[in-house]
């Protein structure tokens, strides 16, 4: 799935000005509301006509304001699941999702939907219409009408955030599964970072109509370019240091007392830095332990510790005159066997690819 | 009625005695409210009785239905009303899809004259039609040069019936439309369908119940209609004068006719009452279900 665009709105008060290039099997568009995330993807269906700038999907023009090209909806092929789902609510879920094969064969008709209903396992709700299905058969009962006609891609938008937490994996796994069986391409908007983190290939951050960062999923979650990037994509250890040294992209950093080396493929110049360490890549040492020879170690005192459900929350004091206090995630198993009080002394370990730099004045990169 | 008041009578039964309690005149308000509602009921319900129980002669019933003026007067309104509601909804239509779909310049001043037929007095309504459209009326030198002649035909019954029945249409057919929620447009569009077919398997059959209900209401707003007929199209028999007109002709010599004409008009317009309440309540669950 490959699609790009370069367009600029303007909605009142509000200007989107998102430029995007993406090639992955599911991309998601990341961002608080009113990013205008929702927007992008309606401008990419064709629902929304922007004032500027041009669309291509699969290497097919979709929209190009200075030729005047702008293809109709029908004409895009998109497969589209709205936040509502949008169900038609006088036809059934079965009628639902035969609404795109008017003109088929009825034989063929009954094939498709029934391999759709197998997919999603619809086989029970097929006859009831939407207002007698829950959240979760409504959004499959969606999905499923968009991919019956083959979409070139699947447009989705927040298509979870209306169902309950325990239903979501479950949704989100349908959700892969049906994507490998018809090899569709899909992209999804979403202001929940578990989207972004177990569906995506591909990560769009967007915010105040802009986007911040556009880049294959680690890169975004581990090398943000600034620090908005950092905290929206729930980086825990957002700290100032000191860089008092770069040779290949190695560089040395200052926090606090503790020095820490970083490893990054973009080049850091010296001088003040934001420090970004996520608080699951960052461990403890337990005390007859010691750090491995990519890590740096710091000094500090354990101030709290927070049990999340999944793992231990620690915060770590670091030593020295303006030692900032570090988050870290301990696993269960490790804190059941390790675990220490409020107030012991503590070293915690970082790898040189945990630790990422981010220039303190905004650069051309921001 | 009774039965509310003795529903309120029991529970204050069922409460524990009090004794001595200072506020005891209070238990007499409900029974002052419900005396009080009694009052416009028996206003608007007591006349319809009255004329339903005065009327109710299955002898008279068939001695007005022999009679030819009754007879004129029932086929007119039934060919009046059923021309001026087809051409309402024809005309009515588009109006209303526009008012909620689009926002255009003028769309304020457009809503505002639309409703203006519901509020103004029939005989204003028939008197600008007469000014318009009679012989000495503003087009009337080109309609007779045409040769058309509409003030006192039945084409000036249909006009008139449609100039106060559209707005009722128009605004029910709206809101049936704007209720319609844009998002099912889209996604049948992304599925392939054309804007033709869009609107005949998504929008109007969600905006059928409305329309529906307009349709009831329109017609039964164009058989009632008197005061800009009786102005527009004066009162003919068997040309202009439809069954309003037609009670109202016959009071000054067979009250009979009079009385029936209306117990028939009487329950005529209940009817329609009753499946417009049915159709819009049986829509409501059918809209807001999505």
């Amino acid at each position: 799935m490959q699609f790009e665009l370069a367009i600029e709105k303007q909605f009142g008060g509000f200007r989107l000005q998102v430029d995007l290039s993406v090639e992955a099997r599911t991309a998601v568009l990341f961002g608080p509301s009113g990013a205008g995330k929702s927007l992008t993807l309606q401008s990419i269906l064709g629902i929304v006509k922007p004032d500027r700038g041009r669309i291509t999907v699969m290497g097919e023009l979709f929209f190009d304001a200075s030729t005047g090209v702008n293809l109709r909806l029908q004409d895009r092929r998109l497969g589209y699941v709205p936040q509502s789902y949008a169900l038609f609510p006088h036809l059934t879920a079965a009628e639902n999702i035969a609404f795109g094969l008017r003109g088929r064969s009825t034989a063929e008709v009954r094939r498709e939907v029934g391999a759709m209903l197998d997919l999603l396992r619809l086989h029970e709700v097929a006859d009831r219409p939407p207002r007698r299905l829950s959240g979760g058969e409504q959004q499959r009962v969606a999905l499923a009408r968009a991919l019956v006609v083959r979409p070139r891609l699947l447009l989705l938008d927040e298509p979870f955030s209306a169902l309950d937490p325990a239903l979501r994996g479950d949704l989100r796994s349908q959700l892969l599964v049906a994507q490998r069986e018809l090899g569709v391409g899909v992209v999804l908007v979403s202001h929940d970072l578990v989207d972004a983190q177990t569906l995506a290939d591909m990560v769009a951050i967007l915010d105040g109509g802009r986007v911040l960062q556009c880049d294959r999923r680690e890169e975004v979650f581990y090398r943000p370019v600034s620090v908005e990037v950092a905290r929206f994509t729930g980086s825990r250890n957002v700290v100032r240091g000191e860089v008092s040294s770069a040779i290949d992209g190695v560089a040395t950093i200052r926090i606090g007392s503790a020095t820490l080396t970083a490893r990054s493929a973009r080049p850091a110049s010296t001088g003040p830095a934001w420090i970004i360490m996520r608080a699951e890549r960052i461990r403890l040492l337990a005390d007859d332990e010691t750090a491995d020879r990519d890590e740096s170690t710091a000094r500090g005192t354990l101030k709290t510790a927070t049990f999340s459900g999944t793992c231990w929350r620690l915060k770590v004091s670091l030593d020295g005159a303006d030692g900032p206090v570090l988050e870290v995630d301990a696993p269960v198993w490790w804190w059941e066997r390790h675990g220490r009080e409020p107030g012991a002394a503590c070293t915690v370990a970082v790898g040189s690819s945990a630790v990422h730099v981010v220039p303190s004045r905004p650069s051309a990169a921001g | 009625m009774g039965a509310r008041l003795n529903g309120t009578n029991g529970t204050n039964g069922l409460r524990p005695p009090l004794t001595g309690d200072p506020g005891g005149m209070w238990h007499w308000v409900p029974v002052g409210v419900a005396v009080l509602s009694l009052a416009p009921l028996a206003l608007l319900v007591g006349p319809l009785l009255v004329l339903a129980w005065r009327s109710f002669s299955l002898e008279q019933l068939r001695v007005a239905i022999g009679d030819p003026m009754v007879r004129q007067a029932l086929r007119l309104s039934f060919v009046t009303t059923s021309a001026s509601l087809i051409l309402v909804v024809l005309f009515g239509s588009p109006v209303a899809y526009l008012l909620a779909r689009h926002r255009f310049t003028g769309r304020a001043v457009l809503d505002a004259l639309l409703d203006l037929p519901m509020i103004l007095p029939p005989a204003v309504a028939g008197l600008a039609l007469l000014l318009t459209f009679g012989r000495r009326g503003a087009l009337g030198p080109l309609l007779e040069a045409m040769g058309v002649h509409i003030a006192f035909s039945w084409t000036a019954v249909v006009m008139a019936q449609c100039f106060v029945s559209a707005p009722f249409f128009i605004r029910a057919a709206r809101t049936g439309f704007e209720a319609v929620d844009p998002q099912l447009e889209h996604v049948a569009a992304t599925l392939g369908t054309s804007p033709a077919a869009i609107f005949f398997r998504v929008t109007l059959p969600l905006a059928l119940p409305n329309i529906l209900a307009g349709m009831v209401m329109a017609w039964a707003r164009g058989l009632g209609e008197f005061g800009a007929t009786i102005m527009f199209a004066g009162n003919f028999p068997g040309r202009s004068q439809t069954m309003p007109l037609a009670v109202y002709s016959a009071m000054e010599g067979d009250l009979g006719a009079a009385l029936t004409l209306a117990l028939i008009l009487l329950f005529v317009s209940l009817g329609a009452l009753l499946v417009f309440k049915q159709v819009t309540g049986g829509g409501r669950s059918n809209i807001h279900a999505v």
